[in-house]
């Protein structure tokens, strides 16, 4: 899986993921192993849904990934605030390929010459 | 409001000869296939025929339920692919899908676009104007087709993060009257899909408070179509790089799962994975 530069930029109320080897995984609610397999990923998260609102530990070598979804959950939910953003970050945007031009908003688009 | 909207009742959404039932806990999955070289989220453009119709095969085999075919990417850059172009790319894939029976969506905003593609055998015209061209409804009933109408404010290829006051009732607003709009062109109500645009034209904050509101936008008895993949606003919240946003497009796919309609991913078979294991739980 990714490594840990994406990280949540927030720890959220509830559930929370840690490294197998971690000591608090000996209290686990959940242990599992992801592998890189997205599909593996896929049913740790169903697994952890139902729990993200508690304060269940989830072991895994996924915990990153976990993390955030979590996270996203936690906003969704409104048990986390939002953070401050930057419209322009550009780690968070999709980004033209290189030597492809931007096309001009038209004069008249609603917004036009905003943040975008 | 005065009192919180039922829980949704599942939906039954004829398009074209296929019929989608809708349960709530169980969205279809809708897969995306383009056939334009522009979209932003494709880490590698599909050429040709072949290889378009093999990813649109893989994603039904993973678990999609219906294929959204993009035919001119709703990026801010770059120009539109002439619509000529985009005819001729899209029908011979939704032709060759429809032979397989695999429910076909066309993403587009063009009428010309939608009318080929309509009689071609796609079955639903998801409209990503939010039926800024009227034609397009009119194109849709005569061919008994679903439209999804999205909400947006903003046109094709043009960016803008709008101040929105309300934006929950700025979308109740356009569902309503977009909705009435397709009735009067021939569109029964009962093939009308509303999708709350998830950051079209949107602040991540009013893409947080449009995902809080899906009981309000379910009371309208139709489906919703969510597009769930890999948004910014999920970035806003980890830190993740558009193109490795999995967990967050779960995250979203989670929170919408409670309402009747179609998910529409890139990672099909993560989020069939993730759908199939909940509904065992």
């Amino acid at each position: 899986m990714t490594d840990a530069v994406h990280r949540s930029r927030l720890v959220p109320p509830g559930a929370r993921a840690v490294p197998l080897d971690d000591p608090a995984a000996a209290g686990a609610a959940l242990t599992a192993r992801v592998d890189g397999d997205p599909l593996a990923l896929a049913r740790l998260v169903a697994a952890v849904e139902p729990l993200r609102a508690s304060d269940a530990v989830v072991a895994t070598d996924a915990d990153a990934e976990v993390e955030r979804f979590l996270a996203v959950l936690a906003v969704l939910d409104g048990r986390a605030a939002l953070p401050a953003y930057d419209l322009d970050d550009p780690r968070l945007k999709w980004r033209a390929p290189a030597g492809v031009r931007a096309v001009p908003n038209r004069p008249d688009a609603p917004g036009a010459g905003g943040p975008a | 409001m005065s009192a919180a909207p039922a829980a949704p009742a599942a939906v039954r959404l004829p398009a074209g000869r296929h019929v989608f039932d809708l349960a709530p806990g169980r969205p279809a999955v809708m897969g995306i296939v383009n056939t334009n070289p522009g979209s932003f989220s494709d880490t590698e453009h599909l050429a040709d025929l072949d290889a378009q119709l093999a990813r649109a095969l893989a994603l039904v085999e993973a678990g999609a339920d219906i294929i959204d075919v993009g035919t001119d990417s709703g990026v801010t850059y770059g120009d539109s692919v002439p619509l000529d172009q985009q005819v001729r790319a899209a029908v011979p894939l939704v032709e060759a899908l429809v032979a397989r029976d695999v429910p076909v969506s066309i993403d587009t905003p063009f009428a010309e676009v939608a009318a080929a593609t309509l009689a071609a055998g796609a079955c639903m015209i998801n409209d990503v104007s939010g039926l800024a061209d009227v034609r397009i409804a009119a194109h849709c009933a005569a061919h008994a087709a679903a439209l999804v109408i999205l909400h947006t404010r903003v046109a094709h290829k043009q960016e803008a993060f709008l101040d929105f006051e309300d934006v929950v009732a700025d979308i109740e607003d356009l569902f309503e009257e977009r909705t009435a709009l397709a009735v009067a062109h021939g569109v029964t109500r009962d093939r009308v899909v509303l999708d709350p645009g998830l950051g079209y034209s949107k602040h991540p904050r009013d893409d947080v408070a449009l995902l809080r509101a899906y009981p309000v936008f379910a009371a309208r008895g139709l489906a919703i179509l969510t597009g769930a993949s890999r948004k910014f606003f999920t970035g806003v919240i980890t830190g993740a790089a558009p193109a490795d946003r999995l967990p967050e497009t779960l995250a979203t796919v989670a929170a919408v799962r409670p309402f009747p309609g179609f998910v529409r991913v890139h990672d099909v078979g993560a989020v069939r994975t993730y759908l199939d294991a909940v509904a065992r739980t």
